[in-house]
């Protein structure tokens, strides 16, 4: 098939032929609607019973999701305008997130409190193949930065609502929480520390000594050489290795256990987080500085700016998305790698999920994990559309 | 005035400049031409110490540029290089505004200076001050470059192949242009080049140079009458000889008494305009018009002694 | 030789030196120990969970590499254009997934042992081969693709004779910086009990032991050293063989 091919299909509307992108959707939202919609389970650990779309929800709910779930096919498969499917993508995919609370209270005797309901393989695979749709809709839509942001806070707000209300509530995950909330929102607090606290001290650091590798030439090698090394030992033997010398610095240094020093905990995981940011951050700076254009940097010497005044009205302004760029790209792997440090008491959200291994309760694992990809996937979207706010003066289209 | 006096510059045992001695009138341009690697741009940027010479004095109205602190001087020198080097993070506004900035002008001073260049060089200030320098066109960049290298009115303006990138119909625009702001404000400009005829048109005074060494030093009509080396000759072109020395004069300074029937030449073309004309509808001579008004003409015999080598 | 060099063949004599003998250096581990605790891991030997390791890393960067580069030529071609802004959307938002959340979810569908961490390496791997083989494709020298078509090469005759080729040291950067992101998460593994040298680590953590964790993560961090190094010389040769030093990429 070529493009040739679907061209002078002109007596047909153009919406009327068949979008390459809609079948793949398509094939995968069928292969969902066969498998289980819902496990349900008599309690935290047996083996759950398929439930299947039709037995997942009583028969007129039922039968309204799988029409939408068919409208939302359809669009997928034929050559809507753009705008249009993204609308659909959206629509079938606040259908399937309520649907899927609504069936978690059919599927709940009334009072069981052990019964646990949780999505399937099918609902996931359904929730796949529309957030496809989405994601290719916003990629060719190509929103302003600022609309992108609104886009994500509109999204997060209709989930917050879906919480708020309640209709999750008989969902396994939230049973999980629901046992656990002080220590749900206590181990957020540490997870968001841990992240967004060794970028702070990162960035603060990285972005100076960027600067002094760009402008003395023999450091730049052995600093990011070092850096280089840092960043390949595992995280985990990083975060067990500076148990140690901070145990030692706790002991040894007055002072030092007042601020929250100690051998295991937050401490040598804030320290792990903020040695492997390090590396992004300085070469994001030394690059950054480096690809800013010698005739602007000569034109700047030639009408009298000082080294401070070049360094700061034309060489760090120039360079700032690019360091940017290495601070989201830290910031999400922090967000990530923070997990690891539960593994040496440091707390955050990697504790439900390490926790959830260890007792095979994988809805355990999933309120670790989703807050988790839920935080980088916003704080990617946020600071991609930063990147490009200040990206001004580039040619960027 | 700038007096370039004996001055040599050398990086690790290669000579780049080599004791070269210049003086620049003020109020004139003087156009430095050269191979790329003949060291023109290095002589041209020890002048607002760019570069920092191995030896030797410049001194600006009589004073040695040595004492004073690179910044201060460069602040008072207009800079404009190839490629513009426009900020691209700054608007157009921003950019012109530069060194207004850096001396502390105040804010409604410095804006009044922006919309007067601006105008100046026909760049609407409401259509342009809030622009990036990459929404505008290869042209309206470098006539921003310019503007700006202007906006302090320095007495100097030092040019690195200003015109480089731009394409030939735009170029000789922006030559007319620099020719008018010279006489209008009187700067001394220091413009290097590789192109011959670009000197030719521009300078008052063309300064040679290859291998780190000043050849020779002289107005146009001198240089293309008495080169001073076999590579000078090669520069201007043997076969280039005559029309560039037509090109140095305009028509309105060699008319004939006479009358002649055709289309008329304009009294402010040059020589070598009216005589490709001549040379083009094959007559022997043609009117010349101006203001509309025929005054007289030119002819093809007087041109001929024109082109001929002065003795 | 060169320097660099001379202590690449140190580090690399040592550290076989360490996985075939390591009682050798228990007098340099005992540093570390506390209370007569063993300084050489004692449950297992050294240098089948270091081969174990390297099987898994090679064996998921392998189908990485197959998948990702298939994929990306795919969406390159005119059939599969349609799908180029949603792959590289894709691949964006797949960088968002920590690797520890990937593993745990495997679970699941795999149950414990090695599986599911090949799974999460090879979907983790993916990434940065699948970019780079875009990178590569995509941003090909305009002049060369030019005179690929005008002297009458088909579109399977471009792919294997100029693009690919072209694209090869692109490519290669991507699978390095995958196996070096493998090389480091594989020893998270060992939280789902796969054979990894994550093991040795884990072993010194729960027993306080800061030498089985010293050695586990130095035997990691060496192995991908090396093996990055090794790479970026392939890379820089064959980049001087089709004279595009000037072009690095990643």
């Amino acid at each position: 098939m070529s493009i040739a091919d679907t061209a002078h299909a002109t007596t047909r509307p153009a919406w009327l032929a068949l979008d390459k992108l809609g079948v793949l959707i398509a094939l995968i939202a069928a292969a969902g609607a066969i498998l289980p919609f819902a496990l349900f389970r008599a309690n935290r650990i047996v083996v759950g019973k398929p439930k299947s779309l039709l037995e997942a929800l009583p028969s007129f709910p039922s039968g309204l999701l799988i029409g939408i779930l068919l409208v939302g096919v359809v669009i997928a498969l034929l050559r809507f305008p753009v705008t249009a499917k993204l609308a659909a993508g959206f629509a079938v995919l606040a259908a399937l997130m309520i649907f899927i609370g609504q069936s978690a209270s059919y599927l709940t005797p009334e009072g069981d409190t052990f019964a646990r309901v949780s999505p399937g393989a099918g609902f996931w695979l359904l929730l796949f193949a529309f957030a496809l749709l989405v994601t290719d809709a916003l990629t060719r839509l190509r929103f302003k930065p600022l609309i992108r942001i609104a886009i994500l806070v509109a999204v997060i707000a209709a989930i917050a609502l879906l919480l708020w209300s309640g209709s999750w509530n008989s969902l396994s995950i939230l049973k999980e929480y629901a046992t656990r909330a002080p220590a749900f929102w206590a181990e957020g607090r540490t997870h968001l520390a841990l992240a967004f606290g060794s970028v702070a001290i990162a960035t603060v650091i990285g972005i100076p000594v960027g600067i002094l590798c760009y402008r003395v030439k023999p450091l730049r090698a052995g600093v990011l050489n070092v850096l280089n090394i840092v960043q390949t030992i595992p995280s985990i033997a990083l975060f067990g290795l500076l148990i140690a010398p901070l145990a030692w610095v706790a002991a040894n240094i007055p002072g030092a256990r007042d601020i929250g020093i100690s051998g295991i905990g937050a401490a040598p995981a804030l320290v792990a987080l903020f040695a492997y940011s390090l590396l992004p951050i300085v070469s994001n700076t030394v690059v950054g500085l480096q690809s800013v254009s010698p005739a602007a940097i000569d034109a700047a010497k030639g009408m009298g700016m000082t080294g401070r005044q070049r360094l700061f009205a034309v060489e760090l302004p120039l360079a700032f998305p690019v360091i940017l760029t290495g601070i989201r790209i830290v910031l999400v792997q922090n967000i990530g790698l923070a997990t690891i440090a539960a593994l040496i008491g440091g707390g955050g959200f990697g504790v439900f999920v390490f926790q959830g291994i260890g007792q095979t309760a994988m809805d355990l694992v999933l309120l670790g994990a989703v807050p988790t990809v839920a935080l980088a996937f916003a704080a990617a979207v946020v600071l991609d559309a930063l990147v490009e706010l200040t990206s001004r003066g580039s040619r960027r289209p | 005035m700038i007096e370039i006096d004996d001055i040599t510059k050398t990086y690790t045992g290669t000579t780049v400049v080599d004791r070269v001695t210049l003086t620049i009138q003020p109020h004139t341009i003087c156009v430095i031409v050269g191979t790329s690697g003949s060291g023109k741009t290095t002589l041209m940027r020890m002048i607002n110490k760019l570069v920092e010479p191995t030896s030797g004095h410049i001194r600006i109205d009589g004073e040695d540029i040595a004492g004073i602190p690179a910044y201060e001087l460069r602040r008072r020198i207009g800079y404009a290089i190839q490629g513009h080097g426009l900020f691209p993070h700054r608007t157009v506004g921003q950019n012109v505004a530069t060194v207004p900035k850096l001396l502390g002008w105040d804010k409604k001073k410095t804006a009044d200076r922006v919309e007067e260049l601006l105008t100046l060089f026909q760049l609407d200030p409401a259509e342009f001050r809030d622009r990036l320098p990459h929404e505008l066109s290869g042209g309206q960049q470098q006539r921003v470059g310019v503007a700006r290298a202007l906006a302090a009115s320095p007495n100097i303006l030092l040019m690195d192949e200003p015109y480089g990138a731009l394409d030939p119909v735009i170029r000789a625009k922006a030559q007319e242009d620099l020719l008018a702001i010279q006489r209008k404000f009187g700067t001394t400009i220091v413009l290097v080049t590789h192109d011959m005829e670009e000197a030719i048109h521009l300078g008052d005074t063309i300064a040679v140079m290859d291998k780190g060494k000043l050849l020779q030093c002289a107005r146009p009509a001198e240089i293309i009458a008495n080169p001073a080396t076999p590579f000078v000759a090669e520069l201007i072109g043997t076969s280039e000889r005559p029309f560039r020395l037509l090109s140095l004069a305009k028509v309105a300074d060699h008319i004939e008494p006479g009358e002649v029937t055709g289309e008329p030449i304009e009294a402010t073309a040059s020589l070598r305009e009216a005589y490709a004309e001549l040379l083009w509808s094959g007559r022997p001579s043609l009117p010349v018009s101006s203001d509309g008004q025929i005054v007289g003409q030119v002819t093809l015999a007087a041109l001929s002694r024109l082109a001929a080598r002065p003795q | 030789m060169k320097p660099g060099n001379i202590i690449r063949l140190i580090v690399f004599v040592t550290l076989i030196l360490f996985l075939a003998k390591p009682e050798l250096f228990s007098g340099f581990f005992s540093l570390f120990t506390k209370n007569n605790q063993p300084a050489i891991y004692n449950q297992g030997s050294l240098l089948d969970i270091t081969l174990n390791h390297l099987g898994i890393v090679l064996a998921a960067t392998a189908a990485s590499t197959i998948i990702a580069v298939g994929l990306a030529i795919i969406v390159t071609r005119p059939f599969g254009a349609e799908f180029l802004p949603l792959s590289r959307s894709l691949a964006n938002i797949g960088q968002t997934f920590p690797p520890v959340a990937v593993l745990a979810l495997a679970v699941p569908m795999l149950g414990f042992g090695t599986a599911p961490t090949l799974v999460a390496l090879f979907l983790y791997g993916l990434l940065p081969i699948f970019e780079n083989t875009l990178t590569g494709l995509t941003n090909l020298p305009p002049a060369v693709t030019d005179a690929a078509k005008g002297v009458g090469m088909t579109g399977w005759q471009r792919l294997i004779k100029v693009e690919l080729p072209l694209a090869l040291p692109v490519i290669l950067a991507g699978i390095r910086l995958s196996v070096v992101i493998s090389l480091a998460t594989a020893t998270i593994g060992s939280t789902v009990a796969a054979r990894t040298l994550g093991e040795v680590i884990i072993a010194g953590l729960l027993s306080s032991n800061t030498a089985f964790v010293l050695q586990g993560g130095l035997i990691v961090g060496v192995l991908a050293v090396l093996i990055y190094d090794a790479l970026s010389a392939l890379e820089r040769y064959l980049m001087a063989r089709t004279g595009q030093l000037g072009r690095a990429a990643a």
